[in-house]
């Protein structure tokens, strides 16, 4: 017998009653239907999947634009029958190290605009703080259909992308606090308050269902603030690593960041993400993009149908 | 035609770099130490039988560590991980200071203060 954590051992002789109220794989009867496919694996070949599913996510992630979040949670809950909370703090601390991992290139390339991340991340984190101590007490059902609209809205957003390079007009307003730059372009944000009373809502989202964060800061920053979309995404990406660290203590806390399930995934994803990376310009990624975008869509509309039939 | 304006890297640029690299590496030297330190151990573990973790406290991690469980050192390799951003905030807020701009300073002491009660509390 193999030793687990904290003295347990991993074929556990525990009374289920006397150790643990529920398993980390969801065990509702439902699962036995069949649309699921419960793994008949365990032990290194299941760590080895969950860490070759999160590099693949990672990769698709990365060659779309979605990220690995929105692909890694559907194949944790549906493929592997992992606790959707368990699987939204494994993919928590996937986006600290995918983010992690590229912020030094996103800050070589200018385009980080530091003085906008502070403001805003004050926001995301109270946001993410707020998100991560409701997560506990939410049902699962209502976190999976919100994950399930969220990932939805990040499918219909990558399937319609064009990339566009830049602000349409950047505003040579008022800058009471000194948030403009120069780079790629001159450039004042807008709409400050409403911004970041928003950034409020998508700090919580990002915490309560491990993804939508990116997407969502990227929409306010380049639809509302009007920043230049390479200053938008950039930032972005430099700010979600904060985020997903302000919930991912409350989850540490919780005991929901359960390390023989967040290492493979964390590992899996930043290599998926750097592979993804290196993809990006030799594959055509609108093809990709349509086609991932479809499967997105699909595990959104799976997740959402068990929310609402309690079968998660 | 003319060519498009160099992007300006801003000024603390190559110190929050070298903190992000030698945040990811730390943690990913962990991680990957601790993975390759449990998986033979891993033969018919079924993972997810308990709940929830009871590496929950840094208390706990160093305790476990001790006693040779290379989950604990899976687990130190995630807090470490999600230090790097909280560095980042950090070595911002200084700089910010510095440049005696008050209101970014504040503005990342109190980010730094909230992540702080999240991971402390």
């Amino acid at each position: 017998m193999s030793r687990g954590v904290a003295g347990t051992t991993c074929r556990s002789s525990l009374p289920i009653a006397l150790s643990v109220p529920r398993s980390l794989v969801s065990t509702s009867p439902q699962h036995s239907g069949l649309s699921c496919y419960p793994l008949p694996i365990d032990g290194p070949l299941l760590l080895a999947l969950l860490l070759v599913s999160a590099a693949v996510a990672g990769c698709l992630g990365s060659l779309t634009g979605l990220g690995g979040g929105v692909v890694l949670i559907p194949l944790m809950v549906l493929l592997f029958k992992i606790d959707l909370r368990y699987a939204v703090g494994a993919s928590l601390v996937a986006v600290i190290a995918t983010s992690s991992g590229s912020a030094g290139a996103l800050l070589r390339g200018g385009f980080v605009n530091i003085r906008v991340a502070s403001l805003l991340e004050l926001a995301t984190a109270i946001g993410a703080i707020a998100g991560g101590l409701a997560a506990p007490y939410l049902p699962r059902e209502a976190i999976a259909f919100l994950f399930g609209c969220v990932a939805l809205y990040s499918s219909y957003s990558s399937a319609r992308a064009s990339r566009r390079d830049e602000s349409p007009a950047p505003n040579p307003g008022n800058d009471p606090l000194g948030l403009g730059g120069q780079t790629p372009m001159p450039y004042v944000p807008r709409h400050v308050p409403l911004a970041t009373g928003l950034m409020v809502g998508a700090g919580a989202l990002s915490a309560l269902v491990g993804v939508g964060g990116g997407i969502l800061k990227v929409v306010v920053m380049d639809r509302l603030m009007c920043l230049p979309f390479k200053v938008s995404t950039a930032t972005s990406n430099f700010m979600i690593g904060v985020t997903a660290a302000a919930s991912a203590g409350a989850y540490f806390h919780r005991g929901m960041l359960e390390p023989r399930l967040c290492v493979p995934v964390a590992l899996g994803a930043l290599a998926g993400a750097m592979i993804g990376a290196r993809l990006l310009k030799r594959i055509p990624t609108r093809t990709v993009q349509l086609v991932f975008a479809a499967l997105v869509a699909l595990a959104a509309v799976e997740i959402i149908r068990r929310a609402l039939m309690h079968q998660l | 035609m003319t060519p498009d304006p160099k992007p300006t890297p801003p000024t603390p640029t190559r110190t929050l770099v070298l903190v992000y690299r030698a945040g990811t590496a730390l943690a990913t030297a962990a991680m990957l130490a601790g993975f390759a330190w449990f998986l033979p151990a891993a033969e018919g573990c079924r993972f997810f039988e308990h709940e929830p973790s009871p590496l929950r406290g840094a208390a706990t991690v160093v305790r476990q560590l001790g006693d040779g469980d290379p989950s604990a050192l899976m687990q130190l390799g995630v807090v470490c991980l999600a230090m790097t951003p909280i560095a980042r905030v950090a070595i911002t807020m200084g700089w910010f200071a510095r440049r005696r701009e008050a209101l970014f300073a504040v503005l990342c002491l109190a980010v730094l203060a909230i992540l702080a009660g999240g991971w402390l509390a």
